[in-house]
């Protein structure tokens, strides 16, 4: 592998392990902040001052997330010729069924927001690099 | 030609390995589950404040306003007399709070002995009180001794600081403990454990502090600030509150807190099961 192809494939990893932990954040504040109504800083301090078992179950979330991205890009690019825009909305729509399951808000915000981005990284795939050959990044 | 044809050996490699690795998540974060929900998401309190005035008379401590869930309440404060002969017994003594946007609260007391320290009742009712409303908080107290009027005078209260603290261990928490300077309420109590009041039906808290700074905990170093004793089931459903006032040197802010359960399988068991949780804070409460 070439040198500079070893460097983007880092920093896409970076990029996608970032984006994952930022859903993740995201999630856990939104549901904190309106379970217990608080500001920020304080959802923040619950976050990861308060007990080591939620900021690990966010560490854990946030891993799950990281690799459900990583399959979806695996399947997308696998079945790329097959799947195109139907995958897309197939992800919209769950992300929509899942704003009306009751279940943890925590999950609902993090699964809306991570369908969200695959679908997002899956339409810079069809209409931005077209011309790119499957790479997996 | 099939789908699974364009699936070369490398990718279904790396897709097996990663749904291997996938479903240990998944397990770890099931089972995982009710422990996260238990550490996570608490009873929550909607506002705690408490005031504080101090003359060269009297001094007023812990005097409360709070919200906990559907249920508003004020008082639960300490009057203490700083001078002799302030009250006799049969005087009859009336606290007035004045709040700004509130009627003013009235509380009438007939003293049992000379220079008694007087505990205000805690008073439940639909008001909602916002920092707004209390800024300003006056307090009057009046005496009258053979229905004459012997001490009439107002004290400005100030709103104190409040910290939350709270505590855990892999089974126990206990959160929601509220404190000032020189003023503790009590927290709740809660366990995994969902048959622990069948297990031990009596229980015991108490709430200690100490003045030594030693990271070590030893228990010998405490003193008792707070004693509860009651139902374990009682204690689960936040039925047993106690308040502690501090009257010694210095700030409860800079002493080591802690807390010792006991859980007992009769009111007099001798062998009971007893762990100690630190309390430390977390949060600076609405204040």
């Amino acid at each position: 592998m070439k040198a500079g192809r070893k460097d983007k494939m880092t920093l896409y990893m970076l990029r996608n392990a970032f984006s994952t932990l930022l859903i993740a954040f995201v999630s856990f504040m939104i549901s904190l902040i309106s379970y217990y109504e608080c500001s920020f800083v304080e959802a923040l301090r619950r976050l990861f001052f308060v007990n080591i078992y939620t900021t690990l179950y966010f560490l854990l979330l946030w891993l799950l997330n990281y690799m459900i991205f990583e399959i979806s890009k695996i399947i997308f690019d696998t079945y790329e010729n097959i799947l195109t825009y139907k995958f897309i909305l197939v992800l919209c729509l769950v992300a929509i069924i899942l704003f009306f399951v009751p279940m943890l808000d925590l999950f609902q915000w993090n699964f809306i927001f991570l369908c969200l981005f695959i679908a997002l990284r899956q339409i810079k795939q069809l209409y931005i690099h077209k011309k790119r050959p499957s790479n997996g990044l | 030609m099939g789908v699974g044809d364009d699936m070369n050996k490398e990718i279904k490699k790396q897709l097996i390995l990663s749904f291997v690795l996938l479903t240990f998540v998944v397990a770890t974060l099931f089972f995982w589950y009710q422990n996260f929900i238990f550490h996570t998401y608490g009873e929550k309190v909607d506002y705690q404040y408490c005031l504080y005035a101090q003359n060269e008379e009297w001094q007023i401590a812990g005097y409360e306003f709070y919200q906990k869930g559907k249920t508003q309440g004020y008082g639960h404060a300490r009057l203490t007399p700083l001078q002799p002969q302030l009250l006799k017994k049969n005087d009859e003594m009336t606290v007035t709070l004045h709040l700004k946007n509130h009627q003013p609260f009235i509380q009438t007391i007939k003293i049992q002995n000379d220079n008694q320290v007087l505990l205000l009742e805690n008073q439940t009712g639909q008001n909602i009180f916002s920092e707004k409303d209390l800024q300003n908080v006056q307090l009057q107290i009046e005496v009258k001794r053979q229905k004459k009027s012997i001490y009439n005078q107002t004290l400005s209260m100030q709103k104190q600081d409040i910290m939350t603290y709270t505590s855990a261990n892999k089974d126990y928490t206990l959160t929601n403990v509220y404190v000032t300077e020189n003023w503790l309420k009590t927290g709740v109590f809660s366990s995994k454990d969902t048959k622990l009041a069948q297990k031990y039906p009596y229980m015991i808290v108490d709430y200690m502090y100490s003045t030594e700074q030693n990271q070590e905990v030893d228990i010998n170093d405490y003193e008792r600030f707070v004693y509860l004793k009651g139902k374990t089931e009682d204690f689960l459903n936040d039925q047993v509150e106690g308040i502690g006032y501090y009257d010694g040197q210095g700030s409860l802010f800079d002493m080591q807190l802690c807390c010792v359960i006991t859980l007992m399988k009769s009111e007099d068991d001798l062998n009971p099961y007893t762990f100690t949780l630190p309390l430390n804070p977390i949060q600076k409460g609405e204040s």
